[in-house]
């Protein structure tokens, strides 16, 4: 168990954070714990230190970039990587820059299924320090 | 109004006193003479309405007084008086141009009625030939306000001037700043000689002092007039003429001249009445060609404005079209993320669903790939309406339209042949550049010809024209594509509509109506636009206009050139 790496999700649609929490546990790679709102995934990277994050960008109350900049600027959270998620653009029109800006690592449009995201996870956690473009 | 006047001739000096009397307690304004010389003399120092004379008097008979009034006014009326032996007289004297007669001793309360007729008979005469003159006053301004240049102003001008006042010959001389000279600009009845050498110094002459204090000038008879020089009296070879000043402003051209009339047709000389009437002409004429000049700039600056306002017209119709295209992008934004989370969802669940399966089922394995696969192909089409709205981003390249629009005749021509249309080609030449981001535009052009050949499916000619748009300088050079098909044309009631957003006549699920949009959309952001025309039964045709591509010697090499390409 101990070399499974720490997920943590943040996205308002809880139905995805547990298809997509369990899908990704189940591959036997991961450990995911999951947020549905801002404060709580804040609150939760701070306390838990995840390996990274999975960020959806169009929330309510508080969007992902918004969320990304606080993560940024704490101490304790600074140096976990981002992965984008969103549902409005594809991933042709973004650019890894507009990634970049925002403080994402990567960017994954939904709907994705779980091969894919798992690719993108791994290749991230693997180049550490680099953005990582799929 | 003036009271009426009237001129009563006889040698009989009862008779004067009679009627001067009782015709001036009606208000009448009445003279006498005793003898038709007398008479004759009042007649052309004085008008008169009415002449009423003796026929019979010694010297001047009464047949030569009206004969003689009708020379110098031909609208005073005469009545003549006539004893009994005399009425052959009289009827030659109405010959004459007399308009009654009464015989001696006449009754006063006749007399009366007779005077009264011929004075309203003279109003309508003289109303008659005003209104005549006003008319050629007319004609003038029409005929001057539609003279093509200035010399042709100037020769209506004369030729009115001499119909007004029935004269035979006449001149317009303009005044040369530089030498201080007047010279003949237009003449009728002058030796070209004259016309050619005349050249009169501004302050030695009559003209010259016309010009300057702007009073016409009207000579009755030059020997007795005072004011021409006795010595150069029989340089004007003739009696009477009138001399006037005429400004006229033309276009940035200043005239200052004198117009000249003279030789009445009548042989007799010019009076008070035509002097006035010329003066009539010579100002209105001034007035017309000042109006015409203003009314020109007005008719300019009109056309401006309307050119102005329909630029703002079509601007504002693309902004319109813009903000359209803005709202449809939010709509397919909103629409994304309300889809694709769902489709995010239904992915992950029937993934979950697959990895927690206990036990192997084809059948449920399968139906969960089906799933996935309309998950798929709802995303799909949610990328394609992405696509094409706001967000995404123009990738500009040199590219030869040619070339591109060729790659999509390849790709419709399987299509053509099954349906038994024929291609053609009328390229410009085969290598035409314009900046553009190349997927688009075959998005554009595979777009407008899938189009095309559905709306021929009865067979038919789709004709693609490439070529250089002459109009627009050479900094704004446009490339025009023309798309033309012989199907069933767009009816004209909804020709309009065939660009809006979701605008379909296919059938429910055949089409998005989206098509055209993304084709006004691209073109737009190409800065080009594109007009359509139709006519139902004959076909269509898009025209296309995008900004030429200034080419550089490097980006001709870029693009490559296929010659010969045939499509039938």
């Amino acid at each position: 168990m101990s070399d499974r790496k720490r997920i943590l999700l943040i996205d308002d649609e809880k139905d995805f954070c547990f298809f997509m929490g369990r899908n990704l546990e189940q591959t036997g790679e991961f450990e995911v714990m999951t947020a549905s709102q801002g404060r709580e995934g804040i609150n939760l990277a701070r306390e838990k230190n995840p390996d990274l994050i999975l960020l959806d960008i169009n929330m309510p109350q508080m969007s992902g970039p918004e969320i990304a900049e606080i993560l940024f600027h704490d101490q304790r959270t600074k140096h976990i990587p981002v992965i984008f998620l969103t549902a409005v653009v594809t991933r042709e029109e973004v650019g890894i820059e507009a990634i970049k800006k925002i403080g994402g690592r990567s960017f994954i449009a939904k709907p994705v299924d779980t091969g894919k995201l798992a690719g993108c996870i791994k290749s991230v956690l693997n180049e550490k320090k680099e953005s990582v473009e799929i | 109004m003036d009271k009426p006047k009237i001129l009563v001739i006889d040698d009989e000096q009862t008779v004067r006193q009679l009627l001067k009397q009782t015709l001036e307690a009606k208000k009448y304004d009445v003279e006498t003479a005793e003898d038709g010389k007398i008479a004759i003399e009042k007649i052309k120092s004085n008008f008169f309405n009415l002449l009423i004379t003796d026929l019979r008097m010694p010297k001047v008979g009464g047949v030569d007084v009206v004969k003689e009034v009708k020379k110098v006014n031909p609208y005073t009326e005469a009545i003549v008086l006539t004893g009994y032996p005399s009425i052959s007289t009289a009827v030659e004297a109405i010959k004459t141009g007399a308009s009654d007669y009464l015989c001696k001793p006449f009754d006063m309360s006749e007399m009366l009625a007779t005077v009264d007729r011929c004075l309203d008979n003279q109003k309508v005469n003289v109303n008659y030939v005003e209104l005549s003159e006003l008319m050629t006053l007319l004609e003038v301004s029409k005929a001057i306000a539609t003279a093509p240049d200035f010399d042709s102003i100037l020769e209506q001008i004369l030729d009115s001037a001499l119909k007004l006042v029935k004269a035979r010959r006449g001149s317009i001389m303009l005044l040369d700043e530089k030498t201080e000279e007047l010279t003949i600009k237009v003449a009728r009845g002058l030796s070209d000689e004259v016309v050619k050498n005349t050249r009169i110094k501004l302050d030695q002459s009559i003209c010259g002092k016309v010009l300057k204090n702007g009073k016409p000038l009207m000579v009755v008879d030059i020997e007795q007039d005072r004011r021409v020089r006795r010595k150069s009296r029989s340089e004007y070879k003739t009696k009477s003429f009138i001399s006037l000043r005429l400004m006229i402003k033309h276009l940035e051209k200043n005239a200052l001249g004198v117009i000249n009339i003279t030789d009445k047709v009548s042989g007799e000389s010019f009076n008070k009445r035509e002097q006035i009437l010329l003066s009539l002409l010579a100002g209105q004429a001034g007035a017309v060609v000042e109006n015409y000049r203003l009314y020109s700039q007005l008719q300019n600056k009109i056309t401006d404005l309307k050119n102005t306002i329909r630029e703002l017209n079509e601007t504002q119709n693309q902004l319109i079209q813009i903000e359209k295209m803005a709202a449809v992008g939010r709509l397919l934004f909103d629409i994304a993320h309300e889809i694709r989370n769902p489709l995010a969802i239904i992915l992950g669940g029937v993934e979950f669903l697959r990895n927690n399966m206990t036990y192997k089922d084809d059948l449920i394995s399968g139906s969960m790939d089906r799933i996935i696969n309309s998950v798929n192909r709802a995303n799909n089409i949610i990328i394609d309406f992405l696509k094409f709205s706001r967000v995404s981003k123009l990738d500009l390249d040199m590219i030869n339209i040619c070339e591109l629009m060729d790659e999509v005749l390849s790709m419709i021509k399987d299509q053509a042949k099954l349906k038994n249309v024929t291609i053609t080609r009328e390229y410009f030449s085969e290598l035409i550049g314009v900046m553009a981001d190349p997927a688009m535009l075959r998005q554009v052009f595979f777009n407008l010809c899938s189009n095309a050949m559905d709306a021929m499916s009865a067979g038919g000619r789709l004709t693609l024209r490439i070529y250089p748009d002459q109009a627009g300088k050479d900094q704004d050079k446009r490339v025009a594509i023309e798309i033309e098909d012989t199907g069933s044309g767009i009816p004209r009631d909804i020709l309009s509509k065939v660009f809006d957003p979701f605008f379909t006549t296919k059938e429910p699920g055949k089409g998005t109506g989206l098509g055209l949009s993304i084709v006004r959309t691209i073109l737009d952001r190409h800065k080009g636009i594109i007009d359509v025309k139709s006519e139902a039964g004959k076909g269509t045709t898009f025209i296309m206009k995008l900004p030429a591509a200034k080419a550089t010697a490097q980006s001709k090499e870029k693009m490559t050139c296929q010659t010969g390409k045939e499509y039938s």
